[in-house]
Parts: C-alpha cells; sequence; structure tokens
C-alpha cells in the first residue's frame, strides 16, 4: 500500500523529510505530473497529531521546492501502477491545478466573536422562541460581516472559498488564494477590516499550502 | 493517556460519522427555521416550536458527543474533494 502526500511537477526531488511513521519518501513520475508517496507494509491511520504533522511537513517541504497539489490525509492508494493511471488519468485537470496555485499561498481567515459571553448555547430552561431568535441575529451578524471583511478580501486573492455556514464559533471562516507577493498586503488589509470591528477577533493563517484549492470543484474564482 | 481497544475505536469510528451526518442535518434544519422566520409568516407558537425542536436536538447531540468523547473538531469530517464536511 502507498501513501499519497501530494502532487508536483515532473522532475522534482523527494523532499528531504521522513514521510509517515518515518518512511522514506519516493516520487512517481507519470509524464506530465508527478506525485510523492511513502510505501507501507500495513498502516493503521489515525487523525493523531503525529501523523497530520508528518504529512503536512512532507507536504511543505513540496512546496518549498515548486507548485503543489496537497492531497487530503489518509490518501492511499493500492500501488505505485494505480498512482501513475490515476495520474494519468486525471493529468490535464492536475497541470490545470499546479498552474492555478503556482507561486500562490493559502491564507486562512476566521472571525470570532470578542468574548464568547451571549453566544454559548446554553440549553437550560431556554424557550424555543429565544433560541431561535439568537440564532437568526447570528445569521444576520454572520451576513454583515461577510459583507465587509469576506468581500473585499477576496477581491485581493485569486479565488476564495467561504465556510457556510462557520462552524460556531466563529461568525466567519474563508480561505484565500493569494499571491505569494500579495501575502503582506493581505495580511494587513484583514487587520485593517477587523480593527473595524472591536467587537470580533480576527485570525489570519498561514500561508498554507492549497489544501483548499486542489480540486476544480473546489476553486470559485 | 486513553488506551482505546479495537472495538471501541470502531465504535467511536462509527460514532464520528453518525454525529457528523446528524449535525450536517441540524445545520441544514437550522438554515432552514432561521429563514422561515425571516420570511416572516410565523406565529409565536409556531418559532416557539421549531426553536424547542432544535434545542432538543442540539442537547441530544452534545449528550452523544459527551457520551463518545467527540468534540466539534472531531465531527468536521473531511471528504476529499468535497472539502469539509462541517
Amino acid at each position: 500500500m502507498i501513501y499519497v502526500y501530494g502532487v508536483c511537477e515532473p522532475g522534482t526531488a523527494a523532499p528531504g523529510v521522513p514521510g509517515i511513521g518515518g518512511a522514506e519518501l519516493r516520487v512517481a513520475d507519470a509524464g506530465g505530473v508527478a506525485a510523492v508517496y511513502s510505501s507501507h507494509e500495513r498502516l493503521r491511520l489515525s487523525t493523531s497529531p503525529e501523523l497530520v504533522l508528518a504529512h503536512e511537513r512532507v507536504v511543505e517541504a513540496m512546496m518549498a521546492a515548486g507548485p503543489v497539489l496537497p492531497t487530503r490525509f489518509g490518501t492511499r492508494l493500492d500501488d505505485t501502477d494505480r498512482l501513475t493511471a490515476v495520474l494519468a488519468e486525471r493529468r490535464d485537470g492536475l497541470l490545470r491545478g499546479l498552474a492555478r496555485v503556482r507561486d500562490r499561498v493559502e491564507l486562512g481567515v476566521r472571525v470570532l466573536p470578542a468574548s464568547r459571553g451571549d453566544t454559548e448555547h446554553g440549553t437550560d430552561g431556554r424557550s424555543g422562541r429565544a433560541y431561535l431568535l439568537a440564532r437568526v441575529a447570528e445569521h444576520r451578524r454572520e451576513g454583515e460581516v461577510t459583507r465587509d471583511i469576506h468581500e473585499p478580501l477576496s477581491r485581493l486573492a485569486v479565488a476564495s472559498v467561504l465556510r457556510d455556514p462557520p462552524a460556531p464559533p466563529a461568525v466567519m471562516v474563508g480561505a484565500y488564494l493569494v499571491a505569494t507577493e500579495r501575502e503582506p498586503e493581505f495580511s494587513a488589509q484583514a487587520h485593517a477590516l477587523a480593527a473595524r470591528h472591536p467587537d470580533l477577533q480576527t485570525h489570519v493563517t498561514g500561508p498554507w499550502p492549497p489544501y483548499s484549492f486542489a480540486t476544480e470543484e473546489q476553486h470559485c474564482g | 493517556m486513553r488506551v482505546n481497544t479495537d472495538a471501541e475505536d470502531t465504535a467511536r469510528g462509527l460514532a464520528q460519522l453518525v454525529l457528523t451526518l446528524i449535525e450536517l442535518l441540524r445545520q441544514l434544519m437550522e438554515r432552514q427555521a432561521i429563514r422561515r422566520v425571516e420570511a416572516g409568516g410565523l406565529s409565536d407558537d409556531e418559532i416557539e416550536r421549531l426553536g424547542r425542536a432544535l434545542l432538543a436536538l442540539e442537547e441530544r447531540l452534545g449528550e452523544l458527543k459527551e457520551e463518545f468523547d467527540l468534540t466539534d473538531e472531531d465531527l468536521n469530517l473531511n471528504l476529499g474533494p468535497l472539502g469539509n464536511l462541517l
């Protein structure tokens, strides 16, 4: 069985970091695109921090060398024959993907209320009406924040994805594909927009490998 | 550090899947309820009943999450090209 970390340009050297479980990294070339993988006799995967971090370290090492389309954590195939077949099948889409992420990074923006306060979903003794009306108010606020923060930021990005609805307690969660050299400008703009909403805390994270923009279904310009 | 048996792991994995789907349904129901309230035309009584149904579901979900030692993050299943479920 092989574990696949991501797709990259052909002729890429295997990254100089260990893979999952300390396994050696290898590159499979399918005449046009390539992928980094490691071989395993058997592999018991769980979303433990060690394993997820090992995966992330490989993807980041790939990113340092060129454009990468990261796979989801846990992507496994039977063998390298299957891998090269998949790469060949999806070559055109993968090439478009690599072009889409070249010299770009993913930045995450997460907006939370400044204080937990009344956003706690206390369920004891609350009336259904109070609960639902509170949810309606939160929804309205999410809409405002999206308009005030997401829209200007999405204009600075090549592509963006908004988590809709955001997982509580977040009021807004967005991922942005940004040209690497525009990262400082994007970050500064995100914080400037956040400063206009003192009742909110805004976190800008990244640069990440482009997990949210790796497939064509995810891409929305 | 908890050491799980295989059976516990399987049960927890299954619970994780089921509860994620229930949470997704709850969110869809909640959005629909919000839309109906915002569109207007619901009596106070209807709002109360809708709200109580959602509250009850959230409460029960909370209990199940506690029982299986699952956090909100655990329920954010990643479906590959579909992205995160929640």
